[in-house]
């Protein structure tokens, strides 16, 4: 699937297209901004599994609902985001309470971290610590950080999918930076130490 | 210069992002050359965007893995523009009136209600309705037109009673 970004006339003509049933365009919109929706929703739920499920639900709800964005409102891709935000807020909330009537040893097996995403990101150069100190955040604060650094957001943008102004979402950004940083010294992470690897892939 | 006594943690991710314009970075970097608590947090702020950029790029391919997920997806987003019945059946709609018109009729028929035992009307009483005699008791929920309807098929054959005068005391 291309991942090449898309001219504004693509985008806009993808819509149309899109709008109208097309297959062809909606399977564009989903090649191009899936890997984005994916790696946002892994932020927010640390779950690959839960991730892939909440991503394939945003998709069908925004394509079934293309008709309803308003590009003079948000770009697309916020569109989107806002949507998988919203759906991953129903999923930590539906397993939360799925979670509440079992013993802590059952809740403690199911807060296990994802290996797999951690041995990924490892493998890629990236320690597995800073994806620890992401899942630590309290939801308020990682929803931020994730559109910020996994979705690459703009503030603006980042503002508009959390509903508050740029001010206030980088503010909780900068927030959830500085917990993250305490977090990474409680996990032993020096502070002068590297997080990333140049990386030779 | 004041502004360099001045801790700059609120900046940091800003300077690490190089978002900061030129006088405000140069506010930064004089304020860091002479202040070490900062100097370090800005340290490992940047080492924490630079791995946090770093992520998107280290994820890529993941969840290509699980199989192609597009025709599952487009045949959720296909499913409810086909048409829930074949074009020649009629809608449930149809069926509902259809329903609706038995039930009516069922109910104004003078044979239908006329066995049952009386049950206190729910009717608004009009001086039409109140001077029609016998007065057949109708059920709870129907409206005066319906009453007087009623209580017209149960009046028998021939010339309608007097109405009783009202007399005073």
């Amino acid at each position: 699937m291309a991942e090449t970004t898309p001219t504004a006339d693509q985008l806009s003509g993808w819509l149309k297209q899109g709008v109208k049933g097309n297959e062809a365009a909606c399977a564009a919109l989903y090649a191009y901004f899936s890997p984005a929706v994916l790696r946002l929703a892994l932020g927010l739920l640390g779950d690959r599994q839960d991730a892939e499920e909440v991503a394939q639900d945003a998709f069908v709800y925004a394509l079934r609902n293309l008709s309803r964005y308003d590009p003079a409102r948000s770009a697309f891709s916020t569109w989107l985001y806002t949507i998988t935000l919203s759906r991953c807020r129903n999923k930590r909330r539906r397993k939360w309470l799925a979670l509440l009537p079992l013993d802590s040893v059952a809740n403690d097996r199911r807060r296990q971290p994802d290996r797999l995403i951690e041995n990924l990101l490892e493998r890629r150069g990236v320690r597995a610590q800073v994806w620890q100190a992401l899942q630590a955040l309290p939801p308020r604060l990682r929803e931020p950080v994730a559109l910020r650094y996994l979705a690459e957001l703009r503030y603006k943008e980042v503002g508009e999918a959390l509903g508050c102004n740029p001010k206030t979402a980088e503010s909780r950004a900068r927030q959830g930076l500085q917990a993250m940083r305490a977090t990474l010294r409680e996990l032993g992470v020096e502070p002068e130490s590297e997080l990333v690897e140049q990386w030779v892939w | 210069m004041g502004l360099v006594n001045q801790h700059v943690q609120n900046d940091l991710a800003a300077y690490a992002e190089h978002r900061l314009d030129p006088v405000r970075t140069a506010q930064v970097e004089a304020h860091l050359a002479e202040c070490r608590a900062c100097r370090a947090a800005a340290a490992e702020t940047a080492a924490l965007v630079d791995a946090l950029q770093a992520t998107p790029a280290a994820l890529r391919g993941l969840g290509r893995g699980s199989g192609p997920a597009w025709p599952q997806i487009w045949a959720r987003v296909a499913a409810p523009l086909r048409p829930a019945l074949p074009p020649t059946l009629p809608r449930l709609s149809f069926y509902v009136s259809l329903l609706a018109v038995a039930f009516s009729a069922a109910t104004l028929l003078p044979g239908s209600l006329g066995g049952r035992p009386a049950v206190t009307a729910g009717v608004v009483e009009t001086p039409v309705a109140a001077s029609l005699t016998p007065r057949v008791d109708v059920a709870p929920g129907l409206n005066a037109t319906a009453a007087v309807a009623l209580n017209l098929l149960a009046t028998p054959a021939g010339p309608l009673p007097a109405p009783t005068p009202q007399t005073g005391p």
